[in-house]
């Protein structure tokens, strides 16, 4: 059983090593778009979470670690791994000792890298999460009656609102610029549709921006 | 020029042998997949271009279309893309999947030329109808939701069109009658085996199209008085999720067709393969409940059956099709003496040939964007979190968009290569071309999702990220996530007019050319072994599925996670 888990292991490694060491073209854009990938699912996720759970230091490393090797992942192998291949074969000279030690140093340089940037944590990694910088509140009821031939309506909460347009299919009806906003649509000037006479009121604030907009239907 | 399109080297019989497939094809058959095959690139085209205004409004920096024009424009980019490009090229699937691959002539072929006529016809209605949509009546998009009125020209041509999709399929249910009475007796092929479960759940589909879209036209044209709308939401998901589970099963035989001629792929066990595909029949279609997890009609115990219970039949069967597919390649290439080491059999597989490498994003892409998603936000209470948000929009455009849209254009190539027999146009831009849109619509569905997800930014909205008009609530933070998506969506969209580009360019101008080996799976269709392929190493599809199966629960979890931190229960 223990020799089986070795194995294993063993082999395991042994797979990662032949990975992390392909050089064919096709290998060295798999490992790029895999680890490019793996950096924004970590930035991405990584940000989720610190707004669910802000304050979590860890995840700062997290973030750290995706926005680093979505850069880093793709230098390694477009760049230091067939380096370091090609300095392996000279024999003999700086170059070659340097290569054989040259990614245990890129990897450590990489996980350093890390640790300073999550610990430092720059704002260009973070998302901001602020959601309440709009404009001000305008919430206006609208409160329409049936007077037989004619629909009255009228506005209650309306601060903030500069223009009110009625308007039924294509034609606008009713444009009323002063409060209290009260109005009055003649049914028969209301278009039909699936039996139904409809009308739309657009409450606009004072530079004519769209606020509101309520779709009615006129009692028969 | 354009009749040079449709003649190739057939015998007196109106029969030739493919030099690639080594299928016997009649004249009558092969006619009819290309005209699908075109037409379905004709609507690309349309809906891609409706593509750009949908992006560039949505990308609030540059904030193209006004409301109005901007439903009109979502509108025809849904039903071009989601309805006609898929469901012309499907209609192709089923012929290719039927009396080509069993080597029969097209049974009654006018009936076929009467169903494209008249699905042509309910097309250019339905554009039309969307494109002069004036107010009261409102643009449908995909949904049409009644009782909000939309033209009735619309809900006309939604019925010619569905009336004309089932005619054009009849052609493919008499060869199988045909080849059930008249053949040699034994299994129909794989292939032809899942165009028939597609079939089948197409028919279920467009009876409840039909059913759904004659019941609004009554109502719109006033002859019934109302409409209730709950009963039209339920049965119009027959439909509107239904079209999309016929992509998915047309996409998983069109996977098992193209890997096996390109990539050497054989299939490891037909049995399970079979089975997999018999679960997408009882199961698949009860998936479209996830659209009416939010909606207060339907009973919770309804919801939780459909949506958390009978959805896992239909999830079973993808994941063993997402294993077997690549299994399948794996094995036969290691069969033929392509393997070598863990991951060999894939690494020095024909990613040149834009089929092949279309075939294998679709496979990735669809798997861990568009399935992982879609069994996430599938789930009653996962749900909450992604209904009417961008997110729901991500998700589809990992199951429609990286999914089956780049395996139909890896079926288009074929298409382009072995039956109008074109050599490729512009042919680096044609191997590349898988890569940049699968690269380019991967980053455009991921902050889709993302968007959705972190900020709650609804769908279906033309602006939202300023401000919603009359709150003091903004989602300005998703701004910069808004320019990624932006500048992803127009690069995806430049990738696809690529795709346009080649297949168009060839077709029309390209040298007709015999296919040569450059299609047959490299290592030859010989075996270098006479070992049975299931005793082949599997090893390399062993580990993908590992980190696939990762994936799936890293995500299960955190989205779990991240819905339990929204209350608090307890004390």
């Amino acid at each position: 059983m223990l020799d089986a888990v070795t194995n294993l292991v063993r082999q395991g490694w042994r797979n990662t090593l032949s990975i992390y060491y392909a050089n064919t073209p096709i290998w060295r854009l798999l490992k790029s778009g895999a680890l490019a990938f793996l950096g924004v699912f970590l930035w991405a996720g990584g940000n989720l979470f610190l707004s669910y759970l802000p304050g979590a230091r860890i995840i700062d490393y997290v973030i750290a670690y995706g926005v680093l090797v979505f850069f880093y992942g793709p230098f390694t192998h477009l760049v230091i791994i067939p380096l370091v291949i090609r300095w392996r074969k000279r024999r003999g000279g700086l170059r070659n000792k340097l290569a054989k030690r040259m990614s245990k140093i890129n990897l450590t340089f990489f996980i350093l890298l890390v640790l300073v940037v999550g610990t430092y944590a720059p704002g260009f990694m973070f998302l901001s999460f602020d959601v309440a910088s709009g404009g001000p509140n305008i919430n206006p009821e609208l409160g329409c009656v049936d007077r037989g031939d004619v629909i009255e309506c009228e506005l209650t909460e309306a601060e903030g609102v500069g223009q009110v347009v009625v308007s039924s299919g294509e034609r606008t009806l009713v444009t009323v610029e002063e409060r209290p906003y009260g109005f009055e649509v003649r049914k028969d000037e209301m278009v039909e549709v699936v039996g139904q006479k409809s009308y739309v009121v657009e409450i606009r604030d004072e530079d004519g921006e769209m606020q509101r907009r309520f779709s009615r239907s006129a009692p028969p | 020029m354009i009749f040079d399109l449709f003649d190739n080297d057939y015998d007196e019989d109106g029969f030739r042998t493919c030099n690639v497939t080594g299928m016997s094809i009649h004249r009558s058959v092969e006619n009819p997949v290309k005209v699908f095959g075109l037409t379905a690139v004709v609507a690309l085209v349309v809906g891609g271009f409706f593509a750009i205004g949908v992006a560039l409004t949505r990308w609030e920096f540059v904030g193209l279309l006004g409301p109005e024009e901007f439903y009109r424009w979502l509108s025809l980019h849904a039903w071009n893309l989601l309805i006609f490009w898929m469901v012309f090229l499907e209609i192709a699937i089923l012929y290719v999947g039927g009396p080509m691959v069993l080597g029969r002539r097209l049974p009654i072929p006018k009936i076929a030329k009467v169903g494209w006529g008249t699905m042509v016809t309910g097309a250019l209605v339905i554009n039309y109808a969307i494109w002069t949509t004036e107010a009261p009546n409102q643009a449908p998009l995909l949904t049409s939701y009644a009782p909000l009125p939309s033209s009735p020209y619309f809900y006309a041509g939604a019925i010619i069109f569905i009336l004309g999709s089932v005619v054009a399929a009849l052609p493919f249910f008499v060869s199988l009658w045909q080849e059930k009475s008249w053949g040699e007796g034994g299994s129909l092929p794989l292939v032809t085996f899942g165009a028939f479960v597609t079939s089948i759940i197409a028919v279920e589909a467009l009876l409840g199209g039909l059913a759904v879209m004659v019941y609004a036209f009554l109502w719109r044209i006033e002859i019934l008085e109302s409409i209730d709308a709950a009963v039209y939401r339920q049965v119009f998901w027959i439909i509107g999720h239904g079209t999309q589970q016929i992509n998915l099963v047309a996409m998983v035989t069109v996977w098992y067709f193209l890997t096996h001629i390109v990539g050497g792929a054989e299939v490891v066990s037909e049995k399970v393969s079979r089975t997999a595909f018999v679960l997408y029949i009882f199961f698949i279609n009860l998936g479209a409940a996830h659209h009416l997890l939010s909606d207060p009609v339907v009973s919770v115990s309804w919801r939780i059956w459909n949506a958390s219970y009978a959805f896992y039949g239909a999830t079973l069967a993808s994941l063993i099709h997402a294993f077997a597919i690549p299994a399948g390649i794996e094995a036969g290439r290691r069969r033929r003496g392509k393997g070598g080491g863990l991951f060999g059999w894939l690494t020095n597989a024909p990613w040149k040939n834009p089929v092949f490498s279309a075939t294998i994003f679709s496979i990735i892409l669809f798997g861990f964007v568009g399935g992982i998603t879609g069994v996430v936000m599938g789930q009653v209470q996962l749900n909450m979190t992604w209904v009417r948000t961008l997110a729901t929009v991500g998700h589809f455009h990992g199951t429609v968009a990286l999914g089956t849209t780049i395996a139909f254009m890896g079926l288009v190539y074929f298409v382009i290569r072995t039956m109008f027999m074109r050599e490729f146009r512009f042919g680096r831009l044609a191997s590349l071309q898988p890569y940049l849109y699968a690269a380019t619509m991967t980053a455009a569905t991921l902050m889709l999702m993302y968007i959705g997800l972190l900020y709650g930014v609804p769908r279906r909205i033309h602006s939202v990220v300023r401000d919603i008009p009359g709150t003091d609530f903004s989602l300005s933070a998703a701004e910069p996530l808004m320019m990624i998506f932006g500048v992803f969506a127009l690069l995806a969209i430049i990738s696809g007019a690529a795709f346009v580009v080649v297949a168009l360019a060839s077709v029309l101008f390209g040298e007709k050319k015999v296919p040569g080996s450059d299609l047959v799976p490299d290592g030859g269709v010989d075996f270098e072994s006479d070992e049975p392929v299931h005793k082949f190493d599997m090893r390399g599809t062993f580990v993908i599925t590992l980190i696939f199966l990762g994936a799936f629960i890293v995500v299960y979890i955190a989205n779990w996670y991240l819905l339990s931190q929204l209350w608090s229960i307890g004390p």
